[in-house]
């Protein structure tokens, strides 16, 4: 990762260390993670729910989206359908399939321009880690198994 | 002739993917339809039926044909989050 990327992502991480802290979870980057990798404890508001855990992935930071999967836990495998939450375009365990992911923007090109193209103004993870906490809430904190 | 001031809320919506929030005075029998139509626009968004916008008061999704001063109460100063829903995906 480019050495602007990682000052950027330095910059963002407060707020969302902040926001997820306030419903709950937490943001994990741990040592031996390569730089732009993040694992987000995603708390549903349904505490009675299980924590999701977000496997977050930043390229070039904050101009690409990032790459989104879940996992059964902090370092665990994506490839549990246990470990990901049953909301639409969320398509376990396979990808997010939605403007703000990397797989989204790569699988609709028309996505590239107009109203879904990428944001990269503001605070892009806090975007990404707000609208993934409203579909897991709206969700009901659901499981796709 | 009242000489009583007309009060306004003073409304300050925050946004992630924006650098600025977006901060207005509005009249309190004003729709939070209008206030969210406002900030789309100051937010250079253009809504194309993809993706859901609403705001948030306290955790809670304001409904859009709610007032201002509904969601205010006695306060005079309103401070919402606009967040997105994609529909498509």
């Amino acid at each position: 990762m480019d050495l602007e990327s990682l000052l950027r992502l330095q910059r963002d991480e407060p707020p969302v260390e902040e926001f997820l802290a306030s419903t709950g979870g937490a943001l994990v980057h741990r040592d031996t993670d390569p730089s732009g990798l993040y694992w987000a404890v995603l708390q549903p508001t349904d505490q009675a729910r299980r924590p999701f855990i977000a496997k977050i992935g930043w390229s070039i930071y904050p101009h690409r989206p990032p790459s989104l999967l879940f996992a059964t836990e902090v370092g665990g495998p994506t490839a549990d359908l246990r470990a990901w939450p049953s909301a639409g375009g969320y398509r376990a365990p396979n990808d997010v399939c939605k403007p703000f992911t990397a797989e989204g923007q790569a699988l609709h090109p028309e996505w590239a321009t107009g109203p879904s193209a990428w944001r990269s103004t503001g605070n892009p993870f806090l975007y990404v880690i707000e609208t993934v906490h409203g579909d897991i809430d709206r969700s009901c904190g659901r499981r796709a198994a | 002739m009242s000489d009583k001031p007309t009060r306004t809320i003073k409304v300050i919506i925050t946004f992630a993917a924006a650098d600025k929030p977006y901060r207005e005075d509005y009249a309190p029998q004003t729709l939070v339809e209008k206030v969210l139509s406002d900030a789309l626009a100051a937010f250079e968004i253009a809504s194309d039926g993809t993706t859901r916008y609403y705001l948030l008061h306290e955790g809670a999704e304001l409904s859009l044909t709610s007032t201002l001063a509904e969601a205010a109460g006695r306060s005079g100063a309103l401070p919402l989050k606009l967040r997105t829903e994609t529909i498509q995906g």
